[in-house]
C-alpha cells in the first residue's frame, strides 16, 4: 500500500557522537521533537552505514521514557549471527542494562566496516505491555568479515516508551543515517 | 582476572581522561539538534557501561573467539571421516587447538 511508511524522525551524523536518540521528544537528536506514541501501532528503525570512531566498538541501545534512557536491568534478547567466515552462532542476553549487540557485532574503522539494518518496534507506547524489537541486520564487522543477523529483543517492563537511544560502547558513532518510521494503521 | 570493581576503576580513569575538562576529546550526545558534551550523569553511566562491557568480554569473550576459530561443520565432518579412515586425530587436534588458544578464564 502506497504511503504506509511514514517518516517520523531522522538523524544523520555529521560530527561524531557517543549517543543519539530517535523519538524521545525534545531529548531526541534531530530537533524534530518527535516521539513514539499512539499515532502508530508499530514503528520501524532503519540505520544505514553506521560506523564507529574506535575499532571493535559495539552499538547498544535502550528504550527511553520521556526522553530519558531506561538503565534498569530488564533487557533481554536472542539472535542468530549468520557468518561468512565460519558457522553461525547463537547469542543471548538476559537482564542486562541495555540491549547489547543491537547492531549485531562490533565494527571497526577499516574501509567498508559498516552496519545497516532494520528494527521493528512493538508495544513501545503501550503502558501495559513489554516493549519488543525485532532485529534484521547486515554488516562488515571489525575483522572485515561479512555477516547477517536475525533475532529479537524484549524490554521486560510494562511501561510507555517514547524513543530509543543508540550509543557506542566506547568512543563515538562516527557515521550513519538513523531513521524512525511509523507504520500507518 | 580483574573484578568488576577493578574494571570499574579502570573505566573511570579512561572516561575521566576523555573529558574535555581534563584535556580529552570528550564524549558527546546529540540532543535536540545540538551536539553537546556528556553531562556528569552521562559520563557516570558511560563508566558503568564500559565496566560491564569489559567484564562481559573478560568472562565470555572466549566463547565468541572459539566460535570464530572453529572450522565450518562440513570441514569438521570431513576431518572426522578421514580420522576414521586413516586413524589420525585431525579433528581432536583442531578442537584442542582452538580451546587451548582461547582458554576459559579461571
Amino acid at each position: 500500500m502506497a504511503g504506509s511508511l511514514i517518516k517520523v524522525d531522522e538523524f544523520t551524523i555529521s560530527s561524531a557522537v557517543s549517543s543519539i536518540i530517535l523519538g524521545g521528544g525534545s531529548s531526541g537528536s534531530s530537533g524534530l521533537n518527535a516521539s513514539i506514541d499512539s499515532t502508530y501501532d508499530v514503528y520501524m528503525v532503519k540505520y544505514n552505514n553506521s560506523g564507529t570512531s574506535n575499532d571493535a566498538t559495539l552499538i547498544n541501545s535502550r528504550v527511553t521514557v520521556l526522553g530519558t534512557p531506561d538503565t534498569s536491568a530488564n533487557y533481554d534478547g536472542a539472535w542468530k549471527a549468520i557468518r561468512t567466515n565460519t558457522t553461525f552462532n547463537n547469542v543471548s542476553i538476559t537482564n542486562e542494562t541495555q540491549w547489547t549487540y543491537t547492531f549485531g557485532d562490533s565494527t571497526g574503522t577499516g574501509t567498508s566496516e559498516k552496519q545497516s539494518g532494520i528494527h521493528y518496534l512493538f508495544n513501545f507506547n503501550n503502558a501495559s505491555e513489554y516493549s519488543f524489537m525485532t532485529v534484521e541486520q547486515v554488516m562488515v564487522n571489525a575483522n572485515a568479515e561479512s555477516k547477517g543477523g536475525q533475532g529479537g529483543y524484549v524490554h521486560t517492563v510494562a511501561q510507555a516508551c517514547d524513543g530509543i537511544q543508540l550509543y557506542a560502547s566506547t568512543g563515538n558513532i562516527a557515521s550513519g543515517t538513523f531513521t524512525l518510521y511509523g507504520l500507518k494503521k | 582476572m580483574a573484578t568488576l570493581e577493578e574494571l570499574t576503576a579502570a573505566a573511570q580513569t579512561e572516561i575521566d581522561a576523555k573529558k574535555t575538562a581534563n584535556g580529552g576529546d570528550g564524549m558527546f550526545a546529540q540532543v535536540n539538534n545540538e551536539r553537546r558534551e556528556f553531562t556528569e550523569a552521562e559520563y557516570d553511566q558511560a563508566v558503568i557501561d564500559k565496566a560491564n562491557s569489559d567484564f562481559d568480554l573478560q568472562e565470555n569473550g572466549y566463547k565468541q573467539a572459539r566460535q570464530e576459530a572453529y572450522l565450518p561443520i562440513s570441514e569438521q565432518l570431513d576431518m572426522i571421516y578421514w580420522d576414521g579412515v586413516n586413524g589420525t586425530t585431525l579433528w581432536d587436534d583442531h578442537i584442542a587447538e582452538v580451546k587451548a588458544n582461547n582458554p576459559k578464564p579461571e
